[in-house]
């Protein structure tokens, strides 16, 4: 241990650039709540809101009318809400892997990033839990139809226990009430500096009572560390969970192309590869707008590239699997799906996926790459497209032409669906600005501790 | 009953472990300490009894894997049971992930309440100690007070140990 050092005595920890001291931190994280946003910040919520507006007329519309309005037939009943499911559900893992994962691995980067992944998650949860809920058509009896609900007045029959359909609700709705919980949990000491930090009496007041009186006390920190611990443990699995609960919506059809056993780990990976190149799309500009630069530093966004670029290795050896056991099975109907993926009707889609998942992430291997935020940005949304197209590609060309020639057919999104998909976007980019606005971005207590241990010769505690 | 408090405001966490040692070490152990983030150490220095969490978070959880598993079998083998590919009534396999879900949706909401029931934590709590500045950079010692001449001790140990204020809160 070193002596002591005083208050306003510089520190230089590696992990926080600049010369901040504790209450430096408080301020600068604080900064973008309190003072006005600037003129980008507006630009954004313009964009976002209209797309999220346009969205509400198209559900609005589908609800009104019907599932018609979409371009499903009886071939292929399965196409954008789906994809839009697996794809937002996907984007959530990343958030969770930061925040419970390496909380118990000690990865004391994150620390910097885990606050906004978190929110990313349950925003991202959000939006796919809604498009299961749209495709019901009948929203309003959604509730018999989702959950076990006694006594049934819909007759007397429950849920289907087995159907993997059946375990995405328990599985999503666990997903999202946990997330809530421990991003809450960790929420409680910043809300309480944000309420010893704000100027006026009301969002003082707001701020101490979402709070619900945290006092900083030796013995709540105890409990509290404790019960992030605990979450953390609960969240691992969970995640990891989640998107295996998805994929079985797939494997457990008999559909060439779903049917699979890879799909678990598969999905698993796709969706952490997805997440990061979502929360890369994210911090690169947040950094950039809300002038985090010495807080979420170029480390971070290498770290992250590298997680990117390890979970596109293994995304691309699944497609290098599928290839190899379409021909390997010797089944007919397998080879088949192979084949009319890489040259079928929808070939451009599978090559687009190929080229944005496999290729793109490859420039990651340079140090240089990975510290040039900008390139990273464009990467990123080169995944997040590749990743949606992925979901696209394994339900729609599974399905269109599957065992029975006679029902082959094609599959065309109307505008409602394109409608839904961009409303989709501007609920996740319009929730995400207000919560950059609204509520600390980064966890303050974390990064203080962070630069106390780190004073003390690097110990790791967080 | 009201209570009296003697509180120590330092400008670092390491000042505040080092008074607090010294404060244990003269038999006038500190009651708490109120910080802007977890202190390492401080746990043993005040003698804080172990959490209780782990053990609200376990029978949460056994409470969410048996009323899974309850809800399931009773559905599915008791009050409706339906042939579905003449597969057994009580087709263990396909409860898995529900059993699952349910009990990790348990133990985490027990462990979340479990943590406000167990610092009293509710929206229009406020703690005696707000004010101090210890949200954002101060780091508070706070010792119960029964007695002026323990006072006057505890006063003389605060300054010596760098106090920047040291105040009386009763609470």
């Amino acid at each position: 241990m070193t002596t002591a050092t005083a208050l306003g005595e510089v520190l230089r920890p590696p992990l926080v650039e600049g010369e901040k001291t504790y209450g430096q931190i408080t301020d600068d994280i604080c900064a973008p709540m309190e003072k006005r946003p600037p003129l980008g910040w507006f630009l954004a919520f313009m964009v976002s809101g209209a797309a999220l507006l346009w969205g509400v007329i198209m559900v609005t519309d589908l609800i009104w009318t019907g599932v018609g309005t979409w371009g499903l037939n009886k071939t292929v009943s399965w196409a954008f809400d789906i994809t839009n499911f697996v794809f937002w559900v996907g984007i959530g893992h990343a958030g969770t892997l930061i925040s419970a994962i390496l909380l118990l691995f000690r990865q004391k980067w994150r620390t910097a990033i885990n606050r906004s992944a978190e929110a990313m998650t349950i925003f991202a949860v959000m939006c796919a839990g809604l498009n299961p809920l749209i495709h019901m058509g009948r929203i309003w009896r959604g509730l018999y139809w989702l959950f076990p609900y006694y006594p049934n007045t819909m007759g007397p029959l429950f849920v289907n226990f087995r159907s993997p359909l059946l375990w995405d609700v328990f599985a999503v709705s666990t997903y999202l009430t946990i997330s809530l919980l421990f991003w809450y949990m960790g929420l409680l000491p910043d809300l309480a500096t944000a309420a010893a930090h704000a100027k006026g009496a009301v969002r003082r007041f707001i701020f101490r009572t979402l709070s619900l009186g945290w006092s900083g006390s030796a013995r709540t920190w105890a409990q509290h560390e404790k019960a992030s611990l605990l979450l953390a443990g609960l969240a691992t699995p969970l995640v990891l969970s989640v998107h295996t609960v998805v994929s079985m919506d797939f494997a457990c059809a008999l559909v060439p192309g779903w049917h699979s056993t890879i799909f678990p780990p598969f999905f698993v990976t796709g969706a952490i590869f997805s997440g990061f190149a979502m929360v890369l799309t994210l911090l690169t500009l947040s950094r950039e707008f809300l002038g985090f630069q010495n807080y979420i530093t170029l480390k971070h966004i290498d770290s992250m590239c590298k997680v990117t670029l390890l979970t596109s290795i293994i995304v691309s050896l699944a497609y290098g699997t599928e290839a190899l056991i379409g021909w390997y099975s010797a089944n007919t109907f397998e080879r088949f799906f192979f084949i009319n993926s890489a040259v079928g009707p929808y070939r451009y889609c599978y090559w687009t996926m190929i080229f944005c998942n496999v290729v793109t992430p490859q420039f990651l291997w340079f140090k240089k790459i990975r510290r040039a935020p900008a390139v990273v940005f464009v990467i990123s949304i080169f995944i997040n497209i590749g990743m949606w197209l992925e979901r696209f590609n394994i339900i729609v060309i599974g399905l269109h032409r599957d065992f029975l020639t006679s029902s082959w057919t094609m599959y065309k999104p109307t505008y409602v669906e394109w409608g839904i998909l961009i409303g989709l976007f501007g609920l996740f980019f319009t929730c995400f600005l207000l919560f950059s606005r609204a509520l600390p971005m980064i966890a303050m207590s974390e990064i203080k501790h962070v630069l106390s241990s780190e004073k003390r010769g690097g110990k790791q505690h967080a | 009953m009201p209570n009296k408090n003697l509180v120590g405001i330092f400008s670092s966490d390491e000042k505040l472990v080092h008074a607090a040692q010294k404060a244990k070490e003269a038999g006038l152990p500190a009651f708490d300490a109120y910080t802007p983030f977890p202190i390492h150490g401080i746990d043993e220095i005040l003698e804080l009894k172990p959490s209780f969490l782990p053990r609200v978070c376990f029978f949460g959880g056994l409470t969410g894997l048996l009323s899974a598993f309850t809800l399931q079998y009773w559905v599915h083998a008791v009050y409706w049971p339906m042939n579905i590919g003449g597969k057994s009534f009580t087709a263990y396999p396909a409860m898995v992930p529900i059993c699952f879900e349910l009990t990790v949706l348990f133990a985490g909401v027990s462990t979340f309440f479990g943590l406000l029931f167990s610092r009293g934590m509710h929206p229009f709590k406020t703690s005696p100690f707000w004010g101090l500045q210890t949200e954002n950079d101060k780091f508070a010692l706070v010792f119960d007070l029964d007695s002026e001449e323990k006072a006057n001790k505890i006063s003389s140990l605060l300054n010596q140990e760098g106090a920047l204020e040291i105040r009386e809160i009763t609470a």
